[in-house]
C-alpha cells in the first residue's frame, strides 16, 4: 500500500516535469509589443472616427442648410408686378432657368414638392446613419 | 500568481506590466498545453499569443470580471484557440473524445503503450536500455517517462497536461473539454497505471521502489 502511494506520488511529480515545455525567451516581450500596438491602433481608430464624425456632421449641416436655403428661395414671394424681389432674386431666376433646361432635356423639373421629398429622404438617411452609429457602437476588437 | 479583481481593475486602468507578469507566470504551462494539441512550436506560440490577446481584450472590455476561477477561464481560451488553429491546418477536426482503434485484439489502454513500443520496434529507442535488469538512475527514469509522454495520444496528453501541469480539477477539465468527468478520471488513472507497468518492466521492481522511497 505504501509502495503504491510512493510510486503514485513519484509518477505525479514526474509527469509534471515531463509535460512542461517552454516558450521562446522573447515570448512575453513580443506579446507586450503586440498589446502596445493594439493600444496605438485603438487610439488611431478613435481619432479617425472623431474626424469622420466631424465630417459627417459638417456634410449633414451643409445639406440641411442648403435645403432650408432652397426652400426659402423657392418660398420667397414675387412682387405685385410678378418680378421676384430680394437678395435671392438672381439665384432664383438662375434656378428657374436651370429647371426649364432640365425639363426640355429630360422631361422633368424640380418642383417644390420634389425638392421637399428629396430633402426628406436625405434627412432620413442622415438620421439613420447617426442612429446606427449611436446604437451599434464599434467595439474594441 | 492569482488573478483577482484588484489586478483586473489595475490592468483596466493601464498597468500593462501586471499583464506581463500574468503572461510570465502562465506562459510555459499554457504553451505545454498548446504543444500537446498542435505539436509544432511556431504554431503553438502563435496560438498562445492569440489566447493572451483574447484574455487582454476580455479584461480591458470588462468581459472577465474575476468572478469565475481565473485558471479555468484562461485555459479554456488557450484550449479553444489551439483547437481553432488546429482546424485551420487540418482537414479533420480535433477529436478529444474517442480514440480510433482498428485492432480487434484491443484492450483498454493499449494505445498508451502502443506508440511507445512501436518506437522500440523501430529501434528509435535504444534497445539496450529496454531491460528489466537495468539499474535505476534518475536520467533513465526521466528518459522513459519523457518518451512515454511524447508517445501517448493527445486524448490522454491534453488531459494529463491540464491535470498535472495546469492544476485543473477533474470537473474543470470536463467543462473545458466537454467530456464526462468519468472519462477524465479514467484516462488519468489508465495513463498512470500504464506508466507504472512500463517502469516495472524496465527496472527491477524492488530497486525502483527503493529508489522512489529515497
Amino acid at each position: 500500500m505504501e509502495n503504491n502511494n510512493n510510486i503514485n506520488r513519484f509518477i505525479d511529480k514526474s509527469f509534471e516535469g515531463a509535460l512542461l515545455e517552454k516558450t521562446g525567451t522573447n515570448f512575453t516581450e513580443n506579446l507586450m509589443k503586440e498589446i502596445e500596438l493594439t493600444k496605438v491602433f485603438k487610439k488611431e481608430d478613435k481619432r479617425t472616427f472623431g474626424y469622420l464624425n466631424i465630417l459627417i456632421i459638417s456634410i449633414a449641416g451643409a445639406v440641411i442648410t442648403s435645403g432650408i436655403a432652397l426652400l426659402v428661395l423657392l418660398g420667397s414671394g414675387a412682387s405685385e408686378n410678378g418680378e421676384r424681389e430680394g437678395v435671392f432674386s438672381v439665384l432664383t431666376s438662375m434656378f428657374d432657368n436651370i429647371n426649364q433646361r432640365l425639363y426640355s432635356l429630360i422631361g422633368i423639373s424640380f418642383t417644390e414638392n420634389i425638392l421637399l421629398y428629396f430633402g426628406g429622404i436625405v434627412a432620413a438617411i442622415i438620421l439613420f446613419t447617426f442612429l446606427e452609429k449611436a446604437v451599434l457602437k464599434r467595439g474594441y476588437n | 500568481m492569482e488573478v483577482n479583481l484588484d489586478i483586473v481593475k489595475r490592468i483596466q486602468n493601464g498597468e500593462s506590466q501586471l499583464f506581463a507578469e500574468i503572461a510570465n507566470a502562465y506562459k510555459d504551462k499554457a504553451f505545454s498545453l498548446t504543444m500537446k494539441i498542435l505539436k509544432n512550436r511556431e504554431e503553438a506560440e502563435d496560438s498562445l499569443q492569440d489566447a493572451f490577446m483574447k484574455l487582454y481584450k476580455a479584461i480591458i472590455n470588462g468581459n472577465y470580471e474575476a468572478k469565475s476561477k481565473f485558471s479555468t477561464y484562461f485555459y479554456s481560451i488557450v484550449y479553444n484557440s489551439a483547437i481553432d488553429l488546429y482546424r485551420k491546418y487540418n482537414v479533420r477536426s480535433f477529436n478529444i473524445t474517442s480514440i480510433e482503434i482498428n485492432d480487434s485484439n484491443y484492450n483498454e489502454g493499449d494505445e498508451l503503450s502502443f506508440n511507445f513500443e512501436t518506437k522500440i520496434d523501430k529501434n528509435q529507442v535504444n534497445t539496450a536500455e529496454y531491460s528489466t535488469d537495468k539499474r535505476v538512475t534518475e536520467s533513465e527514469i526521466k528518459n522513459i517517462i519523457n518518451q512515454y509522454i511524447n508517445a501517448i495520444p493527445e486524448q490522454y496528453s491534453v488531459i494529463l497536461n491540464m491535470f498535472f501541469l495546469n492544476d485543473l480539477s477533474h470537473e474543470e477539465i470536463s467543462v473545458i473539454l466537454k467530456i464526462p468527468v468519468g472519462t477524465v478520471k479514467n484516462r488519468i488513472f489508465r495513463a498512470k497505471e500504464k506508466m507504472k507497468e512500463l517502469l516495472f518492466r524496465h527496472f527491477n521492481k524492488e530497486e525502483l521502489l527503493e529508489y522512489i522511497k529515497v
